[in-house]
Order: structure tokens, then C-alpha cells, then sequence
């Protein structure tokens, strides 16, 4: 994905109005957009309110493209509203994947968000898209109804599905295995972790709370969020063992995680009922080798975060905020910690996605 | 690992023992704090006492049947009261002439009011008095009060208008002191009253409409002698629901049909009454038991829709009411409430069960102790439980409430002005066998209002202040994982000032009455839900600024002996915007509350036929807190008609009814994504024996 593409004089001119403030310096003038140094934004958006987005965003200006449900670039290329709920997006082969729990669907696009396909996730008895990864082949969809879809990016279609655990949520894979996060049933606080070997179809369950929706790689190793029950237990960050089929915990929570090079970043956003609100820890850099950790950012610069994602070409941090009702922000800062830019997303954002490689 | 019996058992008794300290805490808390109110009642109850030593009995003769009217909502028109405190009545006929077959309906047509409708047949109905929410409103049900300990909010699309004799809304402080004190500890009030006999009586009404709708009812009404009456009311409905719609999705549209909308309910009530000299009992018996599928919100790609929900609705209620005397006059009620809830939710493999419990006695006692001054005293007590019985619980204890309200009043009234002044205390306790417990409340809140008539009859010139709070819900507290049990509680404050005029006379215009209304308020710590990573948390964070004003008009004419002619007309401001200091949307209109909205309804009455026409009205609105293009929602016009006849069949009278509703068939939506039916038919048969 190293060309300029051109075509979206649709898209330039009727959504780059880039909104981190009023200045008119934030609004793209071109009549065309440079895809070769950029990275797109999805943003899950409210319930029940078909409210979901993607944005593009430059780096070299550092600003995106709108993150409202009515002007973003699926909504621009497609004159239809991306949908419901927006969880996850992988950019794979010059394709965009985007899974919608409420519209129960994948999102098949070309990197302009133009649709080539959208395959329905549904059942009578429901079932919900949820997270997604890859092995640069396939792309691996969790879904509510106790599968991993199996998406073959060649043939533009689902070709099989493998059964995991109960309410699957994030996944990873990882040298021929994938590591599924099952969040276990509705309250019960019964979730496990499943380890899949693709090449036997072997697997090994590890029992855990609450693992949600993150599950990350670092310096060859899987590393996952378990939530807890958001009262006594609390959340924690792990390390899976895929050989042994067991998991050990770093010993410190999170609510979200990204990873560069050899490094976990993760920020722990939990309820205080002494202040009445979501208050947020630092973000902390801990280097999986060493052990090490060290604050990056302190917690006055973290605000309501929402997600946290990493460019695994520079280690840009892009860290979403969110708020209730309205449209999010997102902030940028460098590995050196230094501030990169800022501007609007959509609501409830779910990060930054950058190109597989 | 399980636990033993034994260990259950043990549980239980330690379960209990707390319950028993937590209920001494209670009493000996309740003792302390209510020692300033007791010296406050003392200092009433003087007051009266010395009155009605040294006063005649001022009090004209009342007879039971008067206090029987008062107790009814009966042929008023909208807005034309001349309460300290904007009232609006719609009696049976005005419902009937509305086209309006469920109290949630009617309620669009009342000043102030914004009511969320979900769409379809069975869809939730909800109102917000004043941008307040739905919360703030207390719905009373032949006098006693309709409570939803779990989400605090009433459907009253359940309620069906065949059997009411009218309905009627107050907002703010009246000046009627002989009112329940739950009355005094809600911004507005909703009773909704059903009739009762007044002659034997047989009604049978047979309905169908679009949708495959189909409802049938039957009332009967007896006098038995010696006093006694009794009332039996029974429907039943079923409707597919289905209806197609097509709502704008940017460049190209949403085009489907409403799928699970279908609803099958049934209904049965039975009343008696007794009434003597100086005394009336009542008793009322009411049983709802409903079957619905719940479409939810059109979602773009995915037309599949699933969830369902069982309602089952069991009450009693008792209600004795006695004037000894011409000074005195008193009222006790006890009612039991069960509700039974049941959503199923298989696109989640979830089924959640709920029962909720509540136990409610009040007593009120007026004294009318001079012509010119008269008192009150009421209280009122109830106790809610709120059990769930799903395979994992989705709260997080068993909560338990215990709420005691007590209130003073005192009214002065002289012949063209009346000043009314009350003070309610409040307290609440809760108690869970597990889990945390929300910390007890209490409160005073006072109210005043004033009237002024400055030619007599006619003009009335009224204001008003009360201050209220409202309780978190228990879904606020308890919900697993957004719950919060430190939630403090919403406090409201409503200011009111305006007129009111009524004209009467044998002339064309037979009767005219407009009443105006301004009014500013706010509402502290008004609990939303917070975004979280995992979860989402109910927190007090928002303040909202209230103001605007109210305007009704209704004028009947008498344009010739047999024909009569009736307009109403409504017109509402309100200006409801968030005010929380730091605010990303300070400024910025509350959710789902139109800046503009109105009502008009014109009905003529001829020998041949009586034909209607009624209007619906909002401005455009916002479905989320940051006022955004993208976030507008539409306005509406809802434009319905109806015509009917009646005809005499022996002793009886047979009335044939068709209603068009919606009649330039759009989709709108009052909540975003929940289109309401287009156009649709409903014919109505009804004989009266």
C-alpha cells in the first residue's frame, strides 16, 4: 500500500472538515487525499443509534477526516450509513475489515471505504460480531454465538468457522495459533481463554474472570486484559502461554493496552465512587523483557480514555477520550512523549488502526 | 464451591439480624429527625384545634356524593382551572373526541408535556413534565399511586381510556391540600381516573383496525343497594403490529416492515364502592397481563428482531374516605402492587426476570377550620422489594426500600384569593441482603402557591414554587456493573406564574378558557450514565436549566340548536438545556425535548354525524446531549381524523366510530430509529345498555 491513490474528490470535498478546533488551518483543501502515510479510526458509536464511523487520518497533518456518522468516509463513498455499533477494524491486502455488533454484519471496504462486501453475522437466535485478527490470509472474526468466522481475504468469503468459548470477545494470532478471549456468560464472570492450534485444530482452555476485548502481541507473546467483575476483582493484565496452555499475571490492571517493539503501554481507567467518576491512572510503559515499568504519560494528561492504539512503524501513541453524548477526541503523542496533534473522532471510539504488514 | 445449608441458613440469620438492627437505626433515626417535624405538626394541629374551638363551622355541608366529585375528573376542559398551580383535565368525551385509545396518547395533547413513544402498538410510552423526565411525574390510579421502584417510569400506553372518566395533570403545587402526600413529593402529578357507575349499566365495545388489530371490551356497571356499587371492566387485545416503514438513511432510505411488534394483552378490573351520609369506600382490584414482542430501535443491515417481554400486573387497593363533621375530613388508603417482568433477549442468550413489590398506605386529614383557613396533614408510607431470578443476577443485591413521606399544609382562602404553604419531609432507607446498600435520605421540601381572582369569577392570577428530589431508582443503584449505589438524589426546583380565564355564557360562544403559563426551574445531580472502557456507570453529573411557558386555549360554540363546535389549541416553549458547570454542551438543549411543540384538536357535533380533527405537533429535538446536525431529530406532524354516530336501539344506544390516524402516513420518529405506523384505520363499535 504504497500508492497514491486518487478518486476520493467526493470524500476531500465534502468531509475533510477537520475539527479539533475552529481553526481553518484543520480543514483539508486538496482535491484528493494521500493514503500512502495515514491510518484509519473507527468509532463504535451509540447504541441503537447507527451512529458508527471510520475516519482517515494524515499523519503528516496529523488531523482526520469526520468522525460524524452522516460525513465520514464510508458515509461520503456509500451514501449509506455504516451502521450499528462498530467494534473492531483490521486493514489486511488493501482491504478494510470493520465488524458491527448492532448491525451484526462485516464490512468488507476498499482502503477509500468504498463497499465491496458486507456478509451478515445473524442468526435467528442472534449472534454479534466482535473483534478480529489476522494472519495476513485470513482474517479471525469473534462472534457472540460461540465461533471464530474464518474470512479468506482471496476468496472474499467466510470459509469456516471454529468453535471456541462462550461470548468470545478479543483475539490474537500468533505463529499458527489463535488466543481467543472468551468472556463466559452474561454476569457470571466464568470466562476463559482459548488457545487454538490452526494446523490440528488442537486447543487448551485456560479459566480466567472476565477477559474482554483486548489481546495484544509483544515481542512474541500474547497479552490480554482480563476485566474482573468490576467490583471485587479487578482487572488485570496477563501473559498467555501458548505451549503450556497457562497464563501469568503481570500484577498490575488495565482498561486498555497497545504494544511497540518490546513495550506494553496501558492505562487503567476505574470507576471512584469517593469522586463520583472514571479516573484515570498513568500511562505506563512496561517492557516485557525487562520488567520494567516507567511512567509515560502522567495521569493529568489522561482524561476519560476510551482506547488506546500504537503506529507500529514510529510508535505514535494515539489515545482516545470519550464522553457521554458527545463526539470524542483523540491526542497524539510521539515515543518521546512529546504532543503530536489532536482533533475530533466519533463517539465512543475504538482506536487507531494501522496497515498489517 | 457451593455453599452449605447450614451456611445459607446462617447467611439468613445474619441477613436478618441486620435487618432488624438496620430497622432499630431506622426507627431511632426517624424518631430524632422527625422531632422538628412533629413540633412543626403540633404547632398545625394548634393552630386547628383553637380554630375549630372558636370558629363556626364555616365548612359548608358537604354531601358524599359532592366528595365523590371531587374525587373524579368530570367534563373539564383542558386548562381551565383556576388552580394556584397549572392543572389540565381531559374527561371521557375529550378523550373520546382526541381519537385517543391509551392514556399515553392523550398526554400529547396536555401543555409542557413531552411524551416518548416508541412506535407500534405495545410501544413504551413514557412523559417528561417540563424536561423534568419521566421520573418526576407520579401517576395516580383512582387515587393511589402507580410506582416503578426499578426504572421509575410508568408505561402508560397500558393504560387504556375505554373505562376512564377522565384524566388529569397537575404541575407543580396546587392549591388542593387534600392530597396524598406522595402529591406533594412529585414535581407533577398524573391521576388517572376510571369510572364508576352512576346507573346500571352494560357496555360492550368491539374494535379492529390496521395492523391485524383486534380489541374488545366489556364494562358493567350495577348499583346494589344500600349505598353499594359495582364496576367490572375487562378488555382484551391482540394486534401483528406489523406495519411498513421507510425512514431516510442519507443518500438512499431504510425500507422494511416492523418485525416482533406483535402484542396480545388483557386486562380485567373490578370495583366497588359504598357510599354513605358522610363516608365512601372503595375497593379495586386490577389485573394486566401482556405478551410483546419488543422491536427494538430499526438498526441499518440487520432486520432481525427477537427480544420479548412479559408483563404481569396485580394490585389491590383499598381506599376509605370520611367527613365526620363540617370541619373535618379525612382519607386513608392501602394499596399492594405486584409487577412481574420477563425479557427474553436471545440475540445475548439472556432472560432476565423481575418481580417488584410495593406496599403503599397513606392517611391524609383536612381541617377546614375557618371559611378562610383550613389545614392538612398527610403521610404516607411504602415499601418496595425488587427480586430478580435470572440465571446470573443482573443486580447486584436484593434491594429493599422503605420511604416515608409526611407532609404539612395550611391554606389560607379568602373570597377572590388563596395562598397554600406546605412543607414535606421525605425519608428513605434501604436495605439488601447482599451487596452494598445506597446510604438513608432524607429532606424538606417546601411549596408554596398563591391564586388571585381580581373580578371574582373569571380571571385567575396564580404562582407557585416547590422543591423536590426524587429517589435514584433501583436500576440507578443496583444494576450490575452500571449501578451506583453512592448515587445521590436528583433535586428539581420549579418557579410558575401564570393565568388563567374562563368564560360561560348561553350565547354561540358557550364557553371559552385559555390559561398561560410561564415557569423556570432546574434539576441538580440529574443521573446519567458515564462512558467506561468496560462498563458505563450512573453518576450525578448533570444540572439542567428549565424555562418557558405553557398556552391553551378551548372554546365550545353553539352554533345552532343541535350543533356544537369545539376547538383546543396548545402552544409550548420550553427552553431545557444543560448547565453543568464545565460542560463540553453547556447551553445545549436536553435529549429528546422540543424547543416548540403544540397540539390542536376541532370537533363538530351535528344530529347526522360528529366529525374531528386533531393536530400533534413537535419542533425538532436532539437524541443526544451535544446539539449537532447529525444528532437533530426531525420535526413531526401527526394529523388525524375521525367521524361517528350515534343510534338509538331500544333502550340502548349503539355508536359506530372510525378513526383515521396519521393520515399523511409518514414515518416519523419521536425517538430516533423507532418509526411510528403510517397511516392506519380503526373502526369502533360500542353499545350502551
Amino acid at each position: 500500500m504504497k500508492k497514491r491513490l486518487s478518486g476520493l474528490l467526493l470524500l476531500a470535498t465534502i468531509t475533510f472538515i477537520v475539527s479539533c478546533d475552529s481553526d481553518s488551518d484543520n480543514t483539508f483543501n486538496g482535491g484528493y487525499v494521500t493514503l500512502n502515510s495515514g491510518c484509519y479510526i473507527v468509532n463504535t458509536g451509540n447504541w441503537e443509534g447507527n451512529d458508527a464511523s471510520i475516519q482517515y487520518c494524515d499523519f503528516e497533518k496529523m488531523l482526520a477526516t469526520s468522525g460524524d456518522a452522516e460525513s465520514n468516509i464510508f458515509a461520503v463513498q456509500n451514501g449509506t450509513l455504516l451502521g450499528d455499533l462498530a467494534q473492531d477494524m483490521l486493514w489486511v491486502n488493501d482491504k478494510l475489515f470493520v465488524t458491527l455488533s448492532g448491525s451484526q454484519k462485516l464490512e468488507v471496504l476498499d482502503e477509500t471505504g468504498k463497499r465491496l462486501r458486507a456478509p451478515h453475522m445473524y442468526t435467528q437466535e442472534g449472534a454479534s460480531p466482535r473483534m478480529m485478527a489476522t494472519d495476513g490470509d485470513y482474517v479471525y472474526v469473534t462472534n457472540y454465538d460461540g465461533n471464530v468466522y474464518v474470512y479468506d481475504t482471496d476468496r472474499a468469503d467466510f470459509v469456516k468457522k471454529i468453535a471456541v468459548g462462550t461470548r468470545p470477545e478479543g483475539i490474537s494470532y500468533l505463529d499458527g495459533y489463535l488466543v481467543v478471549n472468551n468472556s463466559g456468560d452474561l454476569y457470571a464472570y466464568n470466562g476463559t481463554i482459548s488457545i487454538i492450534e490452526l494446523a490440528t485444530g488442537n486447543s487448551k482452555s485456560i479459566e480466567l474472570v472476565n477477559p474482554y476485548t483486548t489481546s495484544v502481541v509483544c515481542n512474541g507473546e500474547v497479552y490480554i486484559i482480563d476485566s474482573g467483575n468490576y467490583y471485587d476483582i479487578p482487572s488485570m493484565v496477563y501473559r498467555i502461554s501458548l505451549q503450556d496452555g497457562t497464563c501469568a499475571s503481570l500484577g498490575f490492571a488495565a482498561s486498555a493496552l497497545a504494544t511497540y517493539e518490546n513495550t506494553l503501554y496501558y492505562v487503567n481507567n476505574a470507576w471512584d465512587y469517593e469522586l463520583n467518576g472514571y479516573v484515570s491512572s498513568p500511562l505506563y510503559a512496561y517492557d516485557v523483557v525487562t520488567g520494567e515499568k516507567t511512567e509515560f504519560l502522567s495521569a493529568e494528561k489522561m482524561k476519560n480514555v476510551n482506547s488506546l492504539s500504537i503506529n507500529p512503524d514510529n510508535g505514535d501513541i494515539f489515545v482516545g477520550y470519550a464522553e457521554y453524548g458527545v463526539l470524542g477526541t483523540m491526542e497524539v503523542f510521539s515515543i518521546n512523549t512529546s504532543f503530536k496533534g489532536v482533533f475530533d473522532v466519533g463517539y465512543y471510539t475504538a482506536g487507531a488502526r494501522f496497515e498489517y504488514k | 464451591m457451593e455453599k452449605s445449608k447450614s451456611e445459607d441458613l446462617q447467611d439468613e440469620s445474619i441477613a436478618h439480624i441486620a435487618f432488624e438492627e438496620k430497622a432499630r437505626v431506622i426507627v431511632l433515626y426517624q424518631l430524632n429527625i422527625m422531632r422538628l417535624y412533629r413540633i412543626l405538626i403540633s404547632c398545625i394541629t394548634g393552630c386547628m384545634l383553637l380554630s375549630a374551638s372558636t370558629c363556626k363551622a364555616f365548612l359548608q355541608v358537604d354531601t358524599i356524593h359532592s366528595m365523590l366529585d371531587t374525587l373524579i375528573v368530570s367534563g373539564v376542559r383542558i386548562g381551565a382551572t383556576h388552580s394556584a398551580a397549572p392543572s389540565q383535565q381531559i374527561d371521557a368525551d375529550e378523550l373520546r373526541r382526541l381519537g385517543v385509545t391509551n392514556v399515553g396518547d392523550a398526554m400529547k395533547f396536555m401543555s409542557g408535556v413531552t411524551v416518548k413513544d416508541y412506535g407500534g402498538v405495545g410501544g413504551l410510552k413514557t412523559v417528561s413534565v417540563r424536561g423534568m423526565g419521566a421520573q418526576h411525574t407520579a401517576v395516580f390510579y383512582d387515587g393511589v399511586a402507580i410506582g416503578d421502584c426499578q426504572s421509575g417510569q410508568v408505561d402508560l400506553g397500558r393504560f387504556s381510556t375505554d373505562n376512564l372518566e377522565g384524566v388529569q395533570l397537575t404541575i407543580g403545587q396546587g392549591n388542593d391540600i387534600y392530597r396524598p402526600a406522595r402529591v406533594l413529593a412529585s414535581a407533577a402529578t398524573l391521576f388517572v381516573e376510571t369510572a364508576m357507575p352512576r346507573s346500571n349499566n352494560l357496555n360492550v365495545s368491539l374494535c379492529t383496525g390496521s395492523f391485524n388489530t383486534y380489541q374488545a371490551a366489556i364494562q358493567c356497571g350495577r348499583l346494589l343497594g344500600k349505598g353499594w356499587r359495582m364496576s367490572l371492566f375487562t378488555d382484551y387485545m391482540t394486534s401483528g403490529g406489523k406495519y411498513n416503514f421507510d425512514i431516510e438513511n442519507l443518500r438512499s432510505s431504510i425500507k422494511g416492515k416492523r418485525l416482533n411488534s406483535d402484542i396480545e394483552a388483557m386486562r380485567a378490573e373490578t370495583s366497588f364502592s359504598w357510599s354513605g351520609k358522610r363516608s365512601l369506600f372503595r375497593a379495586k382490584l386490577y389485573a394486566y397481563n401482556s405478551s410483546q414482542g419488543v422491536p427494538g430501535a430499526v438498526i441499518v443491515d440487520n432486520p432481525l428482531s427477537s427480544e420479548r417481554l412479559l408483563t404481569r400486573n396485580l394490585f389491590g387497593q383499598l381506599f376509605y374516605e370520611l367527613q365526620p363533621n363540617n370541619i373535618i375530613r379525612m382519607k386513608a388508603a392501602l394499596k399492594h402492587n405486584y409487577v412481574y417482568n420477563r425479557n427474553k433477549q436471545p440475540a445475548i442468550h439472556n432472560c432476565n426476570r423481575y418481580r417488584q413489590h410495593e406496599t403503599d398506605f397513606s392517611y391524609t386529614i383536612a381541617m377546614y377550620a375557618a371559611e378562610w383557613l383550613s389545614f392538612a396533614i398527610s403521610e404516607e408510607a411504602f415499601y418496595n422489594t425488587l427480586r430478580t431470578s435470572n440465571r446470573h443476577n443482573t443486580m447486584s443485591s436484593s434491594p429493599e426500600r422503605l420511604t416515608i413521606l409526611s407532609a404539612a399544609s395550611m391554606q389560607l382562602s379568602l373570597s377572590n384569593f388563596s395562598a397554600t404553604a406546605s412543607l414535606l419531609y421525605s425519608y428513605a432507607s434501604e436495605w439488601s441482603n447482599s451487596g452494598e446498600v445506597a446510604p438513608d435520605r432524607s429532606r424538606f421540601s417546601p411549596s408554596i402557591a398563591v391564586a388571585f381572582s381580581p373580578f371574582g369569577k373569571g380571571m385567575t392570577l396564580r404562582a407557585s414554587y416547590k422543591d423536590i428530589f426524587r429517589m435514584p431508582t433501583f436500576n440507578d443503584l443496583y444494576y450490575r456493573e452500571s449501578g451506583n449505589y453512592k448515587l445521590r438524589p436528583e433535586k428539581s426546583r420549579m418557579f410558575n406564574a401564570g393565568l388563567s380565564y374562563s368564560y360561560t355564557s348561553n350565547s354561540i360562544l358557550k364557553e371559552m378558557n385559555i390559561a398561560m403559563d410561564a415557569y423556570y426551574g432546574a434539576v441538580k445531580d440529574k443521573i446519567v450514565a458515564v462512558p467506561g472502557i468496560f462498563v458505563w456507570k450512573m453518576s450525578n453529573v448533570n444540572d439542567v436549566r428549565l424555562s418557558g411557558f405553557d398556552t391553551n386555549l378551548s372554546s365550545a360554540f353553539a352554533v345552532n340548536d343541535k350543533c356544537d363546535f369545539k376547538i383546543s389549541a396548545a402552544y409550548n416553549y420550553m427552553y431545557a438545556v444543560d448547565d453543568t458547570e464545565g460542560s463540553l454542551f453547556k447551553g445545549h438543549q436536553i435529549i429528546y425535548t422540543p424547543r416548540h411543540s403544540g397540539s390542536f384538536a376541532a370537533s363538530l357535533y351535528t344530529p347526522l354525524l360528529d366529525i374531528g380533527y386533531s393536530l400533534v405537533w413537535s419542533g425538532d429535538r436532539y437524541r443526544l446531549a451535544q446539539n449537532i446536525p447529525s444528532t437533530r431529530v426531525d420535526a413531526y406532524y401527526d394529523h388525524s381524523m375521525w367521524v361517528s354516530h350515534d343510534w338509538n336501539v331500544g333502550r340502548g344506544v349503539l355508536s359506530a366510530k372510525i378513526d383515521a390516524m396519521n393520515i399523511l402516513g409518514t414515518n416519523y420518529e419521536i425517538i430516533r430509529y423507532y418509526p411510528m405506523a403510517g397511516r392506519s384505520l380503526h373502526l369502533s363499535l360500542m353499545l350502551k345498555l
